[in-house]
Order: structure tokens, then sequence, then C-alpha cells
């Protein structure tokens, strides 16, 4: 993950949290956006799944090694 | 034992480095065994753990947090700490996000039917990816 996705992970938790109206304790704050992070990561692999299922017919046809 | 149907699948953990090669020697070991009690053992090819583990870890944020919103809003300290870190990044989980990880859940449910259960009695694999703690 570059600085900038970091960054970009960062406002989007943040700007989340405060349409929730929820206000993350200070000292949670960095395990929460690590956590974040990771499934941004894995919301992207997802991604990526899907795409190749669409291009792949087939169950079991697409899936990364 | 006679003639069960035994699906081994070291895909998902005999090549990760955080494996203790103790599993995987215990694994096959075990797979040893049931053969010489006349279990029939093949490997079969699964989709990477790695979507398992992302299916699992997305829609448990999102639903985990949808079930916790109104504590975690009123009272964050009522969790523990390892609770709330794992639960409060589902805030950040959009809608299509999630249905994506339900998507792929079904496509992987139809995989581990298809390729195992449909032709096998049992699935072994690891469950973890350490050996017990010593006590000291």
């Amino acid at each position: 993950m570059t600085s900038v996705e970091r960054e970009e992970a960062e406002v989007e938790l943040e700007e989340a949290a405060r349409r929730l109206s929820i206000e993350i304790p200070a000292d949670l704050k960095g395990g929460v956006l690590h956590g974040y992070r990771a499934l941004r990561d894995m919301t992207a692999l997802l991604r990526r799944v899907e795409a190749e299922q669409q291009d792949e017919p087939g169950v079991r046809a697409g899936w990364p090694a | 034992m006679a003639g069960l149907r035994v699906a081994r699948s070291p895909g998902w953990y005999a090549g990760d480095p955080a494996t203790m090669p103790e599993i995987v020697a215990g694994i096959e070991r075990a797979l040893r065994v049931l053969e010489r009690l006349g279990a029939t053992v093949e490997q079969v090819g699964l989709p990477g753990y790695e979507l398992f583990n992302a299916c699992g870890r997305v829609i448990f944020a999102a639903e985990a947090f949808s079930a916790h919103e109104r504590q975690l809003r009123t009272h964050p300290r009522s969790f523990g700490r390892f609770t709330y870190q794992r639960i409060m990044p589902g805030a950040g989980i959009c809608a299509a996000d999630l249905l994506r990880a339900y998507q792929v859940r079904r496509h992987l449910t139809r995989a581990l039917s298809g390729t195992v259960f449909g032709r096998y009695d049992v699935l072994i694999t690891a469950c973890g990816q350490a050996t017990a703690a010593r006590r000291r």
C-alpha cells in the first residue's frame, strides 16, 4: 500500500465515522486504521475476482493463484 | 475407515511461511495413517485461501459493525481493545463491497461443494498454523 493509499484510507475511515456520529477513542484509532487498511486490500482482491469471473465462465475459472 | 474418501489441500497452508513445519508434517503423518487403514486420499485444487479469508473478514466486519453500531457509538469502552479494533473498521465497508463479498462467498461455496464434498467424505486441512503453546 502506497503512502497516498494509506492517507486515503485514513480519510475514508474518518469520514465514515463522522457520518455515523462515532468518535473513535484516540488510543484505539491506530489499530482501527490498521484493520481498515487490511479490509481495503481484501475488498480490492474480491473486486478483482469478480472481474475475472465475468471474463471466464465457470465457477473455478479466474481464481488468482 | 475403509472406503472413506479423503481430500487434502496442502495448497492452503503448506507453502505459507507462517505455517510451522510441524503442522505440515503432522497432517501428512495423519493422512498416511488414514491410508493405511483403508481410506482413499487424494489432493484437490481449491480457490486460494486468501479469498476465503477476505470473504470472512469483510463479511464479519460489516455484519458485526451493523449489530453493534449503537454500542460502538455510545459506549466504545465497553468493548475490549482487540474486539473494538476488529469491529470498528466495518464502518468503512460500502454496500457494494459487502454484496461482492456475498457473491464471492457463493462461488467459493459452490467450488467447495463441487470439488470436494460432491466427491469426498471429508476435507483434511490445517485449522491453525502453529502448534499448541508448551507449558513452561
